[in-house]
């Protein structure tokens, strides 16, 4: 064997031991494998919302992992078997899982329920400003929305498990409990941010919702969806707006790419504004902190805007 | 436009000057890429460091740095295992190219499934570019590869020309060919990795060929070639950055799209090479030769004059065209029209004339001087007659005979 | 004083698993113009390739001028053959004949004005000098190999080296050619040709007759006689030896 064959075979081998993964791609499980049912939910926020209502009468499993950016998500072989073997599939809907439109279509087993959380009448999703025609998919960040997200999946799982119904509604109200005053306080924390100061910058333009239901413009760096790419004269465009309103911070997020939380630092140091924090925007943390469910996030991203912004 | 310039001079003057670097850098190495016929190669690295990229960030972070030993290496382990392919398998050339970059891709996106769930790799900026987003280190990484590449052709250029125009020679004289190889690929790899920012994997590679190639169509001097791709490639990425300010398109495909343009222009109005001066010269002389045939068939006449169809049929050309020529030979003085439809040549035609029949006569007396079959001596000198240039030199050679094979008086120079 | 321009000893090449020389040993003199002339896969181009280091001997050596073979000197000039070149390559005609002049420069040496001279000269000496400027593409057939004779003059080389110089070539750049050749050798210079032309053999002063092995090698009125001719363009060593293996077997029985 001369030199060359040598050196690549030592380099194949080095290379084959970093690829062994650090542990099989597997979805999170929590509880007795097999003995419950399964609720597969697509986004860490989904998954939280249904964990809320089964308690530990089923098992629930996220799709996506915390960090993980929805828009641009690479779906895994297991995901088509975890989809496959949920009694209960939620999903956002509104085109935000579309890497995974097809393998939740195809591979749902006969009788389990399916439900679309963000697809329901009294939801009126907002246009995209870039794309006529596609909805804006992040309505999560509105709160009576998520209120329709929670009586949505309450109605899929009684429709499953009708045997659970009063449990499931019992488990919604108090969740509606926490869910309204999670928006009171949203309200008043937000009401202290003079009117003047009430710009919201970020990364991708997923707080729309948010800025709508609460009075805050939202301005962002690329639109709706983390795949599209940042345009010279956009980011231009969103320099001089920041430097015409004064704006004091802006903000990077959590579950997108690093380049693009580097363009929003470079537009910090162009304009002057400093970075006011890390948002969350399409995903939780991990489950086991404070701002690894819905209502701590929510709570953490609105106390993070308004020490920035007051 | 002039607003775009305004905002690229006053905000962005670190994305461009990186973005130039990366056009002047690519412009060179890709003349040698052109001409030792490497473009697949060039390719091939720029997909094939991916792995390389992705274990460098597993192990050390997104520092540019690390990126770019880890890509290095990469470039270097695909140059590797395409000649092991090629010595040891029954694949040459760009089987074994295609094989090994695609493969080692393959594994690159698998390395990147393997990264811890929640982390970010961002494939997407690593295929399209990101060029708004270079900060400082990765502009002291261009500048210090743009220099070694500048620096090592000029120091060993005339080693690196006469290899890559006879390397059978340049190894006879002590200038190993695979040493020269893997220079040029060290600094391929190199240049590749330092534009990845810019302009990404997919774009790269028209980066390194275009501003080359549109340089030769200019010149004939490697010396030349050299410079020129330089300055093309930093144009080209100039002009495409300000562009894309101007039309809000993303940065690295205007760049591209900018420096493939520049070629095409090129291709067509290059005054030594392109396609408009060639069909230019073609067309002049097919003019040329209608002139002068027009010229003879009137001197070989009495009196020299003939009238329309008699043109036609010693000149095989068409009527319109006839009429034609003898409109415009009329008005330089050549030929004077009498009664309708006939020309008579003027005296200054007919010296012109003479000195066609001369060339002609003077070509076949070559010709038979040569050995070329009489039949095809005078169907020879027609085409050959309408090169003056080398009549006087005929005429020396042959020691100025006075007649042609065929008897008929040469008429002497004027 | 030096007797051998170049000597081969005990010379075996082989590669594909194949041996494709097998031991060769001769020795040429100064000043002659030589022909090596075989069958195909003789290893008449092995041969050339073997002397100027392009590639691995199995054993044997080379000598140039009594030393052993060292590229750096440049005391060995090759002329390609027009389909080993590029001919839209950026280069002058100036520029090809300066690269002779590369030998003793090293990576990082550049010609200097002497350098230049001596280009130009050896340009001069091939009839080539008012062309010093036009591009590579823009000469005839003849034209061009005078160019890449020229280059070897300017090298200095006391052996040059041309591998079937008059395939595809018309009868005037033959002609050229040979007359170059001559004009070398009785300035002392050894011309090595791979010729397959036997019509022109009596244009060369030595012979090299190769079939995988040496046949014979001397003057060529001596050395091109009916014996050695055999022996060269007969039966192949291989089907010699299938029959001297069918021989034994037949003996044995």
């Amino acid at each position: 064997m001369n030199f060359y064959t040598g050196l690549l075979s030592a380099t194949l081998l080095a290379m084959s031991a970093c690829a062994a993964p650090e542990k099989p791609p597997q979805a999170e499980e929590s509880g007795k494998p097999e003995s419950k049912p399964l609720v597969v939910a697509t986004t860490t926020i989904i998954a939280d919302i249904a964990r809320n209502l089964v308690d530990d009468r089923m098992e629930v499993v996220s799709i996506m992992k915390p960090g993980e950016d929805p828009h641009i998500y690479d779906p895994r072989p297991d995901d088509a078997r975890t989809i496959g073997r949920g009694k209960v599939v939620l999903i956002n809907g509104l085109h935000l899982e579309g890497t995974l439109h097809d393998i939740i279509h195809n591979n749902v087993a006969e009788g389990a329920v399916l439900c679309a959380l963000g697809e329901d009448p009294r939801i009126k999703p907002i246009e995209s400003q870039v794309f006529k025609g596609a909805p804006d998919p992040h309505c999560w960040f509105n709160i009576l929305h998520v209120k329709v997200f929670v009586d949505r999946a309450m109605g899929a799982l009684i429709e499953a498990d009708p045997a659970g119904e009063a449990f499931y509604r019992e488990n919604a109200r108090r969740y509606y409990e926490k869910l309204d005053s999670l928006d009171a306080y949203t309200r008043q924390v937000l009401g202290s941010i003079p009117a003047e100061r009430r710009i919201l910058v970020t990364a991708h333009d997923a707080f729309h919702y948010f800025g709508i239901e609460y009075g805050i413009e939202v301005i962002a760096v690329i639109g709706i969806s983390t795949d599209q790419e940042p345009r010279p004269q956009d980011v231009e465009n969103l320099v001089a707006l920041i430097q015409a309103h004064s704006v004091p911070a802006v903000f990077i997020e959590t579950s997108v790419s690093p380049s693009l939380n580097n363009l929003v630092r470079k537009v910090s140091e162009k304009t002057g504004a400093r970075i006011g924090g890390t948002l969350f925007s399409d995903s939780l943390d991990e489950p086991d902190r404070p701002t690894g469910t819905y209502l701590g996030m929510f709570r953490h991203n609105v106390e993070t805007i308004a020490n920035a912004l007051r | 436009m002039i607003e775009a310039l305004k905002t690229v001079a006053s905000g962005y003057l670190l994305e461009l000057t990186a973005s130039i670097l990366v056009g002047a850098a690519c412009g060179i190495i890709g003349c040698f890429v052109i001409l030792r016929g490497m473009a697949l190669v060039g390719d091939a690295i720029s997909h094939a460091v991916l792995p390389g990229v992705v274990l460098a960030f597993m192990l050390a972070g997104t520092g540019p740095l690390s990126m770019f030993c880890g890509a290095m290496a990469a470039g270097v382990l695909t140059s590797v295992l395409i000649n092991v392919i090629q010595n040891n398998s029954r694949i040459k050339g760009d089987s074994a190219i295609g094989l090994v970059f695609t493969m080692f891709f393959a594994v690159g996106v698998i390395l990147i499934s393997a990264l811890p769930r929640g982390t970010h790799f961002d494939l997407k900026c690593f295929l399209f570019g990101n060029p708004l987003a270079v900060g400082e280190s990765d502009l002291w990484m261009m500048v210090i590869v743009a220099s070694m590449v500048v620096g090592a052709i000029i120091l060993c250029y005339y080693p690196l020309r006469t290899a890559s125009f006879d390397p059978i020679m340049a190894a006879a004289i002590g200038i190993r060919p695979k040493v020269v190889h893997y220079l040029i690929m060290i600094l391929l790899a190199a240049t590749v990795v330092a534009s990845l920012q810019a302009v990404g994997i997919i774009m790269v590679v028209a980066m390194i060929i275009a501003p080359g190639a549109t340089a030769y169509q200019w010149t004939d001097r490697l010396g030349v070639m050299l410079l020129l791709a330089a300055l093309v490639g930093t144009v080209s990425a100039g002009i495409g950055f300000v562009v894309s300010f101007w039309q809000n398109w993303p940065t690295g495909p205007a760049m591209t799209v900018v420096a493939g343009a520049l070629f095409i222009l090129s291709m067509f109005f290059s005054p030594r090479y392109g396609v408009l001066a060639g069909y230019l010269k073609r067309r002049r002389n097919v003019r040329h030769i209608a002139v002068e045939d027009f010229l003879k068939s009137l001197v070989r006449l009495p009196d020299r004059q003939a009238d329309l169809n008699q043109i036609v049929l010693s000149t095989g050309l068409k009527p319109d065209k006839v009429r034609s020529l003898a409109r415009s030979l009329a008005g330089k003085g050549y030929v004077e029209s009498s009664a309708s439809d006939t020309f008579r040549l003027t005296l200054r035609g007919e010296e012109t004339a003479l000195g066609i029949l001369r060339t002609h006569r003077l070509w076949e007396a070559l010709l038979s001087n040569a050995g070329i079959d009489k039949g095809q001596i005078h169907p020879l000198a027609e085409r050959l007659e309408h090169a003056h240039e080398l009549a006087d030199q005929i005429d020396l050679k042959l020691g100025s005979p006075a007649t042609d094979p065929h008897g008929r008086e040469i008429p002497p120079k004027e | 004083m030096i007797e051998n321009s170049l000597e081969v000893k005990n010379l075996t090449v082989s590669y594909g698993g194949k041996t494709v020389l097998r031991n060769v040993t001769f020795s040429l003199p100064r000043g002659v113009s030589v022909s090596i002339v075989g069958p195909n896969g003789a290893g008449k181009s092995t041969l050339l390739q073997a002397c100027l280091g392009l590639i691995e001997r199995d054993t044997g050596e080379v000598r140039v001028l009594g030393e052993p073979f060292e590229p750096r000197r440049g005391i060995l000039a090759y002329i390609p053959q027009k389909e080993q070149i590029d001919w839209d390559f950026p280069v002058r005609v100036q520029d090809v004949v300066l690269m002779g002049r590369s030998a003793g420069l090293g990576w990082f040496g550049r010609p200097g004005r002497d350098d230049r001279r001596v280009a130009l000269e050896a340009l001069r000496q091939t009839g080539m000098a008012e062309y010093a400027g036009r591009h590579i593409r823009q000469l005839s057939g003849g034209q061009q190999q005078r160019v890449f004779i020229a280059r070897a003059l300017a090298q200095g080389a006391a052996v040059l080296i041309m591998d079937e110089p008059f395939a595809g070539v018309d009868a005037a750049t033959e002609n050229t050619i040979l007359e170059l050749m001559d004009r070398f050798t009785s300035e002392g210079k050894t011309v090595v040709m791979v010729n397959h032309d036997l019509g022109i053999l009596h244009r060369f002063d030595w012979i090299v007759m190769l079939n995988g092995t040496l046949i014979a090698a001397g003057p060529t009125a001596e050395t091109f006689g009916e014996h050695n001719r055999q022996l060269t363009f007969g039966p192949t060593l291989n089907e010699i030896a299938s029959a001297e293996q069918i021989i034994e077997k037949g003996v044995a029985r």
